[in-house]
């Protein structure tokens, strides 16, 4: 399909959808609108191309951005594959919520619990997957460090969202709930009306014990063994490797997604190695 | 909005042939379109409709305001093109003023009713008095069911 024949396929989708808009009942709407309703059909477009058949639904969810144009359909017959789709993703989505929620812990943290309890539910609420798939609907304020979830849009952006919220449930789930809780009352008193991930605090902690066991903090003053910025990357790269392996049968979507907070994490512990302070973030260490 | 217009690019000959057909029936009221005002029109139709910031799909509104204007009595066959142009620039207008909260049949019969009564065939009326009026009327309708609700 050439770029002009691809244009006029695309105008008449678009205004296929701008009549179902308007019940018919306006023959104009303004650009704006126009445009809203061309990015509706580009999106849903893109939902309806060519996937491998064989993906879960799990990976169905978090792949949505890799589509490719299917020539063995018309744009029509795309468009109406694709917003089914959608509607789909949407209830897939709903059920994986829901998964979540029956074991979901906030630990005190207001934005925590309001982005999950709140926003996200009122996201299925209110999501239009005809006039308005690519919208957000809500603003995600709890902050996750992958922040895959700002790439994307509509149902594909709350999807990695939910993906990351889940992997650090995951995370934090393993470790006592009393434990995580003071542990992030010492280290960042007033965490709880933060919008920031309790991940890295946590796993800061873990990852200073593994050091301490394994022989990188010297016993005598809590001071790293190591001399180089690429020597802390790689304990920490070891310690998190021996952290999945041993308390979280390897789950590799967690493995990834706790190494996106490691470089902040040897910037903190090196920071804090350098001002004699790692004691603070070992809290009922010493 | 570039892209907006090169969609419409091609539908001016359908556009012609429409405003044409109307003849058989205006014709009926002493009002015709030649070829060349139908091009005219087709014209200040794009223009407008740059100018509004709207994009149009299906038939265009033009040929509904032709039906509904035709049997006036203030508009004759020396005016009739430029009535229309104007009358095309007014309905824009007033659809984005009122937010789209009117439709086009509602918009259009309006138009012509107030035009043939209060407005006694005045455009300028029409434009500034008569529509302004019904769009404070919409968005106050609007603005009280929010109130109720709240």
């Amino acid at each position: 399909m050439d770029e002009e024949e691809y244009q006029r396929e695309l105008f008449k989708l678009v205004v296929m959808l701008a009549e179902r808009f308007t019940h018919k009942e306006s023959t104009s709407v303004p650009y704006e609108k126009a445009e809203a309703l061309m990015r509706a059909v580009v999106f849903t477009l893109a939902h309806g191309g060519n996937r491998d058949s064989l993906v879960t639904e799990t990976e169905e969810i978090k792949d949505f951005g890799m589509v490719v144009t299917d020539e063995t359909l018309t744009m029509e017959e795309q468009y109406i594959k694709g917003r089914n789709r959608i509607v789909r993703q949407c209830k897939t989505l709903y059920n994986y919520y829901n998964q979540i929620a029956n074991t979901f812990r906030d630990y005190g943290c207001i934005a925590l619990r309001e982005t999950f309890r709140k926003a996200i539910p009122g996201f299925f609420l209110y999501y239009d997957a005809e006039f308005a798939p690519y919208h957000r609907v809500i603003t995600m304020d709890y902050n996750l460090l992958p922040q895959r979830y700002l790439d994307k849009e509509g149902i594909d952006a709350i999807a990695e969202y939910l993906h990351e919220i889940d992997a650090e449930q995951q995370f934090l789930a393993k470790v006592r709930e009393d434990y995580v809780i003071s542990m992030l009352h010492s280290v960042n008193p007033g965490y709880e009306t933060q919008f920031e991930s309790l991940t890295e605090p946590l796993l800061t902690n873990l990852l200073l014990r593994s050091m301490g066991r394994n022989g990188y903090l010297k016993q005598e003053n809590l001071s790293l063994n190591t001399s180089t910025m690429e020597e802390l990357m790689l304990v920490l790269q070891n310690a998190t490797q021996e952290l999945i392996m041993s308390r979280y049968d390897n789950n590799k979507m967690l493995h990834e997604y706790l190494a996106c907070y490691l470089p902040g994490i040897a910037v903190r512990i090196s920071n804090a190695d350098e001002n004699g302070t790692i004691t603070q973030l070992l809290p009922g260490v010493r | 909005m570039e892209k907006w217009e090169i969609m419409l690019k091609g539908q001016e000959k359908a556009q012609i042939q429409n405003y044409l057909h109307t003849n058989s029936y205006t014709q009926g009221f002493g009002l015709s379109l030649t070829e060349e005002d139908a091009k005219q029109l087709v014209i200040a139709h794009q223009k407008t409709l740059k100018e509004k910031q709207r994009f149009e799909f299906g038939e265009g509104i033009l040929s509904k305001l032709i039906f509904a204007f035709c049997d006036s009595s203030y508009i004759n066959q020396a005016e009739y093109k430029e009535t229309l142009i104007e009358l095309e620039e007014i309905f824009y207008e007033y659809k984005n003023e009122s937010k789209d909260l009117i439709t086009d049949d509602e918009l259009v019969e309006y138009m012509a009713k107030t035009f043939e009564g209060e407005c006694c065939g005045s455009i300028e009326y029409l434009r500034g008095t008569a529509l302004a009026k019904l769009i404070r009327k919409l968005r106050m309708e609007h603005d009280g069911i929010w109130q109720e609700e709240e």
